[in-house]
């Protein structure tokens, strides 16, 4: 690959592509108690989160989407670091991942695979295709849900 | 290409060298590559006549326009008024009173829509647009529909991105108060019938806005041929500076209708009982105005006048075509909008590869694309897409940044697929 630039091969490297095409791995689940549509309005990416929750956990989840490789890899790296975690360690979960992906504190132990979405960190416009499955996730457990955006806020 | 278009290209040659010496941002490089602007559509780049045109506005003229005494108050408003004069013959007005600086063609549009559309549209009342708007020539019409009452109705196209011009026939009739349609689409580069529609638009009774900001760019636009009510079109896409645009409408529906906005410059008298409001085009142009904007867009003008829009027209037909047949040999391209009647603008998807992906290795090999919805969602849905790669075409683009373009998606699929 002459010509291309050391950081966008980061970016597409093996394993965040490999992320990507795991998310096949992560249907919705059968039985869903938590569903969210999320929308980067920046290019069009659409992603929809369903959950099923039992006993304040996260039993199942899985998505239908039609995104970017960035977008996939973070939805299917999301999907397996969060599968079976407290309802209630939710929030802190996605302020943990965001804050990380910003470089604003070192990878916590949980999201170590996650790491390798680091490179997403030099292409500013990008970062939202990481975060928009975690953004729609939130978005799951809002009282009122609405379409999750990542030009807003992680809903409260 | 259809051979009505085969015909209106004759051979006008261009010097391309001599205009990209004329551009000084294409002479930079990004990630260490040579800039390749396929950008157009969003946004077109500048010539040092543009640039040098502003600053020395800046240097030796500025000052507030109409009121001053002043010698440079004289001058700032001589330039600002022979801008508008040149904007006039550039789209053959018949007068200046026509001409109204606006930010762009948003504010173009929404001007129309908040200062005709609520003075005229009624409960029941249909405005006409097609599938293939920018949202800008969308939403100022849902808006007004809202606080109106009146029915939006949209005229669909088919799977090459044209109009049914019998379902366009089809929606006008006695309730159709406004059609308001692009000259140009900005994600397919479809060229559309304007004057065709404008006559069966104005056969139902119905006025018409024209949103030309894709095509004053690359060909000559005539609005007394046309006979459009209304024509919108931004600076920053025709080589101008941004925050400058037109809007053009005929003076007895201007003299209609009420004021968009209220402050200076666009009354005659105020008092606490009444406002007196100035003549056109001062009435549509309340406060200090863009006027470094405008002087910008008089230089743009003269300098398309000088290159010539026939051989622009021309020449980008060329690299359309050439362009057209380079991307169809990338294994996987599908082309989004393959108009018979089509200028300056290949929309396109890769199979297994997403448009933003493309947009970011394609940056990387110093192409310039757009990737995305490109403010048309409702067109996306219609080709299931959730959006596209787009390369847009300027006249200072060269066959050699086509091959560039190809060769760039050729990385791509290296890396992706």
């Amino acid at each position: 690959m002459n010509g291309i630039a050391p950081g966008v091969k980061a970016l597409y490297r093996e394993a965040i592509k490999d992320y990507a095409a795991r998310l096949a791995d992560w249907p919705p689940p059968e039985v869903v108690t938590h569903r969210a549509e999320g929308f980067n309005p920046h290019c069009g990416d659409a992603l929809e989160t369903a959950l099923h929750c039992r006993e304040g956990r996260i039993a199942a989840l899985g998505f239908d989407s039609e995104s970017c490789v960035v977008c996939h890899a973070s939805a299917a790296l999301m999907a397996q670091v969060l599968q079976g975690i407290a309802v209630e360690t939710v929030p802190k979960a996605l302020e943990s991942f965001e804050n990380a992906l910003r470089g604003h504190i070192e990878w916590p132990e949980v999201f170590d695979e996650a790491s390798c979405l680091e490179p997403v960190r030099d292409f500013p416009s990008r970062i939202q295709c990481a975060l928009l499955p975690w953004h729609t996730l939130a978005m799951c457990f809002h009282p009122q849900p609405t379409t999750a955006c990542t030009e807003e806020e992680i809903p409260e | 290409m259809s051979q009505s278009s085969l015909a209106a290209h004759q051979t006008h040659t261009l010097d391309i060298a001599k205009i990209r010496a004329d551009f000084p941002i294409l002479q930079r490089t990004v990630h260490k590559k040579p800039l390749i602007y396929l950008d157009n559509a969003a946004s077109s780049q500048k010539p040092n006549q543009v640039i040098e045109a502003v600053a020395r506005y800046y240097r030796r003229h500025n000052a507030n326009v109409h009121r001053g005494l002043h010698t440079l108050s004289e001058e700032a408003t001589t330039a600002y008024e022979s801008a508008r004069e040149k904007v006039r013959a550039f789209i053959n007005a018949a007068e200046i009173a026509e001409v109204i600086f606006t930010k762009g063609t948003t504010e173009a549009i929404n001007l129309v829509a908040s200062s005709y559309g609520r003075a005229h549209l009624r409960a029941g009342d249909e405005v006409l647009i097609t599938y293939m708007e920018h949202h800008s020539n969308i939403v100022p019409w849902q808006m007004i529909c809202e606080q109106t009452g009146a029915v939006l109705r949209v005229c669909p196209i088919n799977e090459r991105g044209e109009l049914l011009m019998d379902e366009f026939e089809r929606l006008l009739n006695d309730k159709t108060r406004i059609v308001a349609f692009n000259h140009i689409s900005n994600s397919l580069g479809t060229v559309n019938p304007v004057k065709r529609m404008v006559q069966l638009a104005h056969a139902a009774g119905a006025v018409t806005l024209v949103d030309g900001a894709q095509a004053v760019p690359h060909q000559g636009v005539d609005v007394r041929d046309l006979d459009c009510d209304f024509y919108a079109f931004s600076g920053h896409k025709m080589f101008a500076p941004t925050g400058i645009g037109v809007l053009y409408g005929k003076r007895y529906l201007l003299e209609q209708m009420p004021p968009y906005q209220g402050g200076g410059d666009m009354i005659k008298s105020v008092s606490f009982e009444k406002t007196v409001y100035n003549e056109l085009p001062s009435k549509f142009e309340a406060g200090t105005p863009i006027i470094a904007g405008a002087v910008g867009l008089g230089a743009a003008i003269d300098y398309l006048n000088e290159v010539g829009l026939e051989a622009i027209s021309d020449y980008e037909y060329g690299l359309l075509t050439y362009g057209t047949e380079q991307l169809k040999t990338v294994p996987g391209l599908r082309m989004i909008g393959e108009a018979a009647e089509k200028t300056s603008v290949f929309s396109f998807v890769l199979d297994g590869a997403h448009p933003h992906d493309i947009g970011t290795i394609l940056s990387h090999t110093g192409v310039a694309v757009r990737t995305g919805h490109h403010c048309t969602e409702p067109l996306m849905k219609f080709f299931k897409v959730p959006a596209t790669v787009r390369a847009s075409l300027a006249f200072y683009n060269t066959r050699e940044e086509i091959d560039a373009l190809v060769v760039g998606l050729g990385k791509v699929r290296e890396m992706l697929l």
